[in-house]
């Protein structure tokens, strides 16, 4: 008890060595409070890399560092969340090196009745000779009834044309984009031969759904061959049908990207 | 005893009127803990002589407000499906620079997946980016575009190739052909897809072109050969990265 009096009696630059125990006498740690304690302005930890201390800059918190250091500020490298608007949520790509072939029997019979045909929302059953590029057939996931999901789809499309000739020598074909097997977005296009044989191109696509229902679904990308001009040559789309160019040239991505105006919150603590 | 203090709050109601340190004789703060603190009960922030400090909600956590003079507890959620695979770095760079080529034809053999860059093909300088991945299992989606444009080769094609190099080896590459008159230009798109890669720190990728049939005349790729058509500002490259990884 002297020395708590002394502690009274000195007023300018206390110092206290060694441990201390408040409301107990063992105390385990250098200052040990054996009850609340209240913080009435600013918690100062030291930072150990610049050894600074540090209150921590606007809207961080306090993160433990493991033993033998000190916690530290840290900002959360999540979003501040505002009503109403649209945050990246699922995020994903894929690559495929498969491609899907197609010989020249292989004609779609929707290439006579495309106006008709490539409606949104067609089902991947009733469309002919459409085929499935294999490695970009995936799922992803939506969380909120307000959303939009965004499809970026590329690949390289050849044929095995010989020199072009007059009439042109050229294949009609259509990539679609399918979420559970229904149509959300088709490009048709024209390959035609070159002056140069085994033609190829690259093949873009953006295609977009919104406001799917809650839950998981599936993404396809299937193309046709549509109609055939003064040609029997086969057709590969994501892959290569001639030698000049080899699957890795041809491979296809997709990215998938989901966007919400976010419904459900989670804890971000275990 | 010898070197433990006991302070009895409840017998003593101290109050001390300047800065204290503990194991220390310099504090700066007004209490300064030169070691470690234990707390059995709750943290409490806030408060005056008259009211105690408030311990926050449960599950709220610690935070720092600057506009604030204390501490407070902060609710912190985060929306549902976020984290299964999320945004870690996205950079877009772009290039003025290009590459330029004449004098006969390149190779036209296919071009083959981690091939070591060499003298044949051309790096696009402002193309170059650096990023990083940590995690085991990542994607990583590259998107690129830029223009080229050719001068006059009585009307033949022109081919090239670009290709996306990290780290000088190369991981996707587009090859294509021009066609028209003097000054004809198109867009040219590389969109590819990593996936788990390993993880490292500061991987250097960079976009390069090469040259293929150029049946005389001159190439530009991402770079006016004839500015009768396009500026520096239309045939400039773009080049974004965007690292994927799970939480």
């Amino acid at each position: 008890m002297k020395k708590i009096v002394s502690i009274l009696c000195i007023s300018v630059g206390l110092s206290i060595p060694a441990q201390v125990g408040i409301k107990t006498n063992e105390p385990k740690s250098t200052l040990d409070v054996n009850g609340d304690i209240n913080l009435r302005g600013k918690l100062s930890v030291l930072n150990t890399v610049d050894n600074v201390l540090s209150e921590g800059a606007n809207d961080q918190v306090l993160v433990s560092q493991g033993t033998g250091y000190p916690p530290i500020w840290k900002t959360l490298r999540i979003p501040e969340y505002e009503p109403n608007k649209f945050y990246l949520i699922f995020n994903n790509s894929f690559s495929d090196r498969t491609g899907v072939t197609f010989t020249s029997n292989e004609v779609s019979t929707n290439g006579t009745s495309r106006s008709t045909s490539f409606m949104k929302n067609a089902a991947y059953s009733s469309l002919n000779r459409f085929k499935k590029i294999p490695g970009l057939s995936q799922n992803f996931t939506v969380y909120s009834t307000q959303s939009k999901t965004y499809f970026q789809f590329e690949t390289v499309v050849q044929a095995s044309f010989p020199v072009n000739d007059n009439p042109d020598i050229s294949i009609d074909y259509a990539c679609g984009i399918f979420v559970d097997d229904q149509l959300v977005n088709l490009r048709q296009r024209n390959i035609k031969a070159s002056n140069a044989a085994s033609t190829f191109i690259t093949h873009n696509q953006i295609g977009m759904a919104a406001n799917l229902t809650k839950g998981q679904h599936s993404v396809s990308v299937a193309c046709s061959r549509l109609r055939s001009f003064n040609t029997t040559a086969t057709m590969g789309i994501g892959i290569n049908v001639e030698d000049n160019i080899n699957s890795f040239i041809s491979q296809s991505s997709l990215k998938v990207d989901v966007y919400e105006v976010p419904q459900v919150f989670n804890t971000i603590l275990n | 005893m010898k070197n433990i203090f006991f302070i009895t709050l409840s017998l003593f109601s101290m109050g001390f009127s300047a800065q204290v340190g503990i194991n220390t004789g310099t504090p700066v703060n007004m209490l300064d803990i030169n070691g470690d603190l234990g707390v059995r009960r709750e943290l409490r922030t806030g408060g005056s002589n008259t009211v105690k400090g408030t311990i926050g909600e449960s599950g709220t956590i610690l935070h720092n407000n600057s506009g604030l003079g204390v501490n407070d507890w902060k609710s912190i959620k985060i929306a549902d499906g976020q984290g299964s695979m999320s945004v870690f770095f996205m950079n877009t760079v772009s290039d003025k620079t290009g590459a330029q080529f004449s004098n006969g034809n390149g190779s036209v053999t296919p071009y083959t997946e981690n091939a070591t860059i060499d003298n044949n093909w051309v790096v696009l300088p402002g193309t170059q980016d650096t990023y990083s991945v940590t995690s085991l299992s990542n994607k990583i989606f590259f998107t690129f575009q830029t223009t080229v444009q050719k001068t006059a080769n009585a009307n033949s094609s022109t081919g090239f190739a670009c290709g996306i190099f990290v780290d000088n080896q190369l991981k996707a590459v587009r090859t294509d052909a021009l066609i028209g008159t003097d000054g004809a230009y198109k867009i040219f798109n590389l969109n590819a897809t990593l996936s788990n890669v390993p993880q490292k720190n500061n991987y250097v990728v960079k976009v390069a072109c090469t040259k293929r049939n150029l049946n005389g005349g001159t190439l530009g790729i991402g770079r006016v050969v004839n500015d009768t058509y396009l500026n520096i500002d239309m045939s400039q490259s773009v080049l974004t990265t965007s690292v994927m990884q799970p939480y």
